[in-house]
């Protein structure tokens, strides 16, 4: 399935400089025209988003947990499309608290770091620290390397519905289309498929909300939950709400109302691994 | 009905190893003379066929806001797989949710067979749940146990409703990446937590207390170092369960003429 992957690099030659001049002895590129470019790059993104108008999983969200999640699924050959709002994946993975960008994580969640390659000190026992943005290039090289496919300044807009309201796939548009009031813009949006959607889009849990609001999900008020029990609720509760949709990371908190949390980015990793896991197990019996 | 044919069951919970039945029907004999049994967890009750509906039944007696009752509500897919888990795995620890006391009786008694559900019959139901019930403040308390038919007797309730020391809340919450042992070593004031074999120890007391008001005695005690005492703090609770006396000195008499009632 990964087989049209071309990977096509081609940098224009643009006009000297009298800079560049004086650098005629470095290597250069091979010219090409601005068509060749334009061909390479739309070929390279039709052939893609062809064959991922159908997939086997829609993870929407590219924080921490949608990452993880995805990399995990491509990693056991699951046929997996990440969608992200933005134009950069990580979400809130590349800062710590107060815009440190040192991130920490608790036992047992250092084995991701681990598997990731990415390192850490223990400053207390049982207590990591990483680098924001050194555990958050890896994670999505990582998704990279494991094959998923990334559509990003894509916005979830709407869930594609199958028999008996199951889960199949998410209409979306581009996020500045989105983003434009409608008189403004009359893009409509388009639909892709999957056989398991995956809401992994954080406190806002978009695509729990767009059930709830068509009435066909009706999830906990705010508080639904005894916190105190177990630190990790959100790696608990992390599974299929629906079916054909499972919720991770933080859009778990928002869909079984817990209590907002700081960046507990150990349980981000664990619950986007925990997702992959109830994605495998519903996709062998799909 | 002849007292003497009286028959307490506990039914054991496999999702909290710590709660040793065999150890609390020992002691309700010891200290009572009332005939009693263990018998396999309630849930292994649930006929195959009939997974589905209990697992529903068990997502509707959740409680999905802590400061609205209960009264009904349509569970979702996601909340009655949970349960269905959670039926098919009596050993899996229940965590995060709490459940409406009331609605679990009406279930378990569900479970229990015509014999069991006659008069001589005393069932204790141990469970992993958390239980409570709806206060006249218009909010859900957690719960140790629930006198009614059957008895509810929740290990987790013995750990989460009487509140731990003031400190530990504060310190929880500035600090949240500290673990519970981390706090509870730097915050004074002991507690009873997960895995410990004092919750048994400690739940005796609420076997007892079930035991009274089924006889109903008034069972709450003034006195705090009894076990008949209502502890709303874990300092209490251990000083009540844990500590010794056991009893004060009316409840000490009034376990004696029990004992002798269902011995003679
Ligand atoms: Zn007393």
């Amino acid at each position: 399935m990964r087989a049209f992957r071309k990977i096509i690099i081609i940098i224009k030659n643009h006009e000297k400089t009298e800079k560049q001049k004086n650098c005629d002895k470095m290597p250069k590129f091979e010219s090409a025209g601005e068509k060749q470019i334009t061909r390479a790059i739309s070929e390279s993104f039709r052939d893609v988003f062809e064959e991922y108008a159908e997939s086997d999983v829609i993870v929407v969200g590219g924080g921490p947990s949608g990452l993880m999640a995805s990399r995990e699924l491509a990693k056991n050959d699951v046929k997996v499309l990440l969608i992200e709002a933005n134009n950069y994946l990580g979400g809130g993975f590349w800062l710590g608290g107060y815009l440190m960008n040192k991130l920490t994580v608790r036992d047992p969640a250092q084995s991701i770091l681990d598997e990731l390659g990415v390192p850490y000190e223990e400053p207390e026992d049982n207590l990591y620290v990483a680098t924001g943005p050194h555990a958050c290039s890896k994670l999505i090289g990582s998704a990279c390397d494991a094959g998923v496919e990334i559509l990003n300044m894509t916005k979830f807009q709407d869930v594609v519905l199958r028999r008996d309201n199951r889960v199949g796939g998410a209409v979306i548009n581009w996020t500045p289309v989105d983003a434009l009031p409608r008189e403004i813009t009359c893009v409509d949006p388009v639909g892709i498929e999957s056989k398991l959607v995956i809401d992994a889009t954080g406190h806002d849990a978009e695509v729990v909300s767009k059930m709830e609001e068509r009435g066909l999900l009706e999830t906990s008020g705010y508080g639904g939950m005894w916190v105190e029990k177990s630190e990790d609720l959100v790696v608990e509760h992390t599974d299929l709400i629906h079916p054909g949709l499972i919720v991770t990371g933080m859009a778990v908190s928002t869909t079984f109302g817990l209590p907002r949390m700081g960046p507990t980015f150990g349980s981000m990793l664990m619950s986007g691994k925990k997702a992959a896991e109830v994605a495998i197990e519903e996709l062998e019996n799909f | 009905m002849n007292l003497k044919d009286l028959e307490l069951t506990i039914y054991r919970d496999p999702a909290t190893p710590e709660l040793d039945e065999q150890e609390l029907c020992r002691y309700v004999e010891g200290t009572t003379s009332i005939n009693t049994i263990t018998k396999e967890s309630i849930l292994e009750r649930v006929d195959e066929a009939k997974v589905d509906v209990f697992s529903k039944r068990f997502a509707e007696s959740r409680v999905r806001d802590i400061e609205e009752k209960n009264e009904g509500f349509e569970p979702n897919f996601g909340e009655k797989r949970f349960e269905k888990r959670l039926i098919e795995d009596s050993s899996k620890d229940v965590k995060g949710v709490l459940y409406d006391a009331k609605k679990l009786e009406k279930i378990y008694l569900l479970l229990l067979n015509e014999q069991e559900r006659s008069k001589n019959h005393l069932p204790f139901v141990l469970t992993n749940r958390l239980i409570g019930t709806f206060g006249e403040d218009n909010r859900y308390h957690a719960r140790v146990s629930l006198y009614g038919f059957p008895m509810i007797l929740s290990s987790t309730g013995l750990v989460e409703a009487p509140a731990k020391p003031k400190q530990f809340y504060r310190k929880k919450r500035s600090n949240s990446l500290k673990t519970k042992e981390e706090i509870k070593e730097e915050t004074e004031g002991d507690f009873i937590d997960y895995g410990e074999n004092r919750i048994t120890k400690a739940m005796k007391g609420y076997l007892l207390q079930g035991i009274f008001h089924y006889l109903s005695k008034g069972f709450f005690c003034e006195n705090n170092g009894c076990r008949f005492y209502n502890a709303h703090w874990q300092q209490e609770l251990i000083n009540a369960q844990i500590n010794k006396p056991e009893f004060c000195n009316k409840h000490k008499k009034e376990i004696k003429e029990i004992k002798k009632r269902f011995s003679d």
